[in-house]
Formats: C-alpha cells, structure tokens, sequence
C-alpha cells in the first residue's frame, strides 16, 4: 500500500526531459545516475543516523550496511579520502570525465553506472524495509 | 489530474505521520523528479558544486562511521 502510493507520487512528481541538440545521453545518464545516488545515500544514512542505537539494535543488518556506506576509501594517488557512498559516487564522475575528453571508452561509463546502481538498489531497498510501519 | 495534483502537497504533508524519515524520502522524491527533467550535460559550476557537496560528505555526521573519522 505504502509502495503503491510513494510509486503513485514519482508518477505524478516526475517527468522526463527531452535532451538538449549535442548532450550526450550517456553523460547525462551518469549525472543523473550520480544525482540519485546522492539522495539516497542521503536519506539512507540520515535515516540510521537520526536513531543509531535504534537501528544498531533492532536491525543491525541495516545500521551494518549503512556503516559500510561510511568506511573511508581512497579516491586519488595522494590519499584523498571519502565515505564509500560519495567515493563510489566520485568513481563514476571520474570515469565520466574521463570519458569526455575521451580517455574512456563508453564501457566503462556503462560499467561505472552498473556499479553504482547495485549500491543504490541495496539502500532503496533498505529504505523501504526501514520505513515500514509494523502498525 | 488537476485535483489530483491540488492534493499532492496536502497528501504530502501527511506522511511524516505515516512512516519514519518521510522528510527524507518526500526529499529523495525530489531529487529523482530533478534528475529526471535534466535536459543537458552540467555546466562547470554544477559540476564543480556536486564535487564539493560530495567532499563535503567527510564531515556530515550522518556519514560518519560510529567509531568516528578513521
């Protein structure tokens, strides 16, 4: 029920744009995939965060997947880091760059989307499990 | 469809009560309905803006591991 009507809201909420003469569709989908990533890392931390006992206890499958999101993970040669959330997400835009001034090939963007998308389904899935309401 | 979308922000208003962290899904929303209505590749300052939304990431405390900054 609760499915149906957050799915009912994207219905109504969202709407796809035609791309402008000369975007790249790959790229965009890279920016878009990058933008959504974002949010629901967002939304997937700032859930365990608002209540970590909470999760740590009564679902340590999700507070365990949500700590992986934060272990820090070099990003560059000179030890940058990130949490793995926005390190997977700078992956991808790395890749993307890359792949404009044609360094990489188009597989590896699509390859880099995949990667990314996988992470993804896991937190979405993990926010409709931490968000039913037992009641 | 137009009273539909008239009771969208009513309905909307609604789901804090529904479920836990709807603030962040309602924002999650938004974000896939932006996402999805970009029409063109980011210019340089977006570019460079997400970056630093993303670096920014290391001192949220909601990305923070609970035994702190490794």
């Amino acid at each position: 029920m609760k499915t149906s009507f957050l799915s009912l809201c994207l219905l109504f909420l969202a709407a796809c744009s035609a791309l402008k003469p000369g975007a790249d569709p790959l790229v965009i989908r890279a920016e878009q995939t990058e933008t959504i990533a974002k949010s629901t890392f967002d939304a997937t931390l700032g859930i365990d965060h608002a209540d970590r006992g909470f999760w740590r206890t009564n679902a340590p499958a999700f507070h365990g997947f949500c700590e992986w999101l934060r272990v820090l993970q070099p990003i560059n040669a000179r030890g940058d880091t990130m949490p793995r959330a926005s390190a997977m997400i700078y992956s991808l835009d790395v890749v993307k760059r890359d792949y404009q001034v044609s360094k990489s090939s188009s597989n590896a963007v699509y390859s880099a989307i995949a990667t990314l998308l996988s992470a993804v389904n896991q937190a979405t899935g993990w926010i409709m499990v931490a968000t039913n309401n037992p009641h | 469809m137009g009273a539909i979308l008239a009771l969208l922000p009513g309905i909307l208003s609604l789901l804090p009560t529904i479920v836990t962290g709807a603030e962040k899904i309602i924002a999650l929303i938004g974000s896939i309905r932006a996402a999805s209505q970009q029409s063109g590749e980011w210019t340089p300052e977006l570019e460079a803006a997400f970056l630093n939304a993303l670096l920014a990431t290391k001192t949220d405390p909601a990305y923070q591991s609970d035994h702190g900054p490794a």
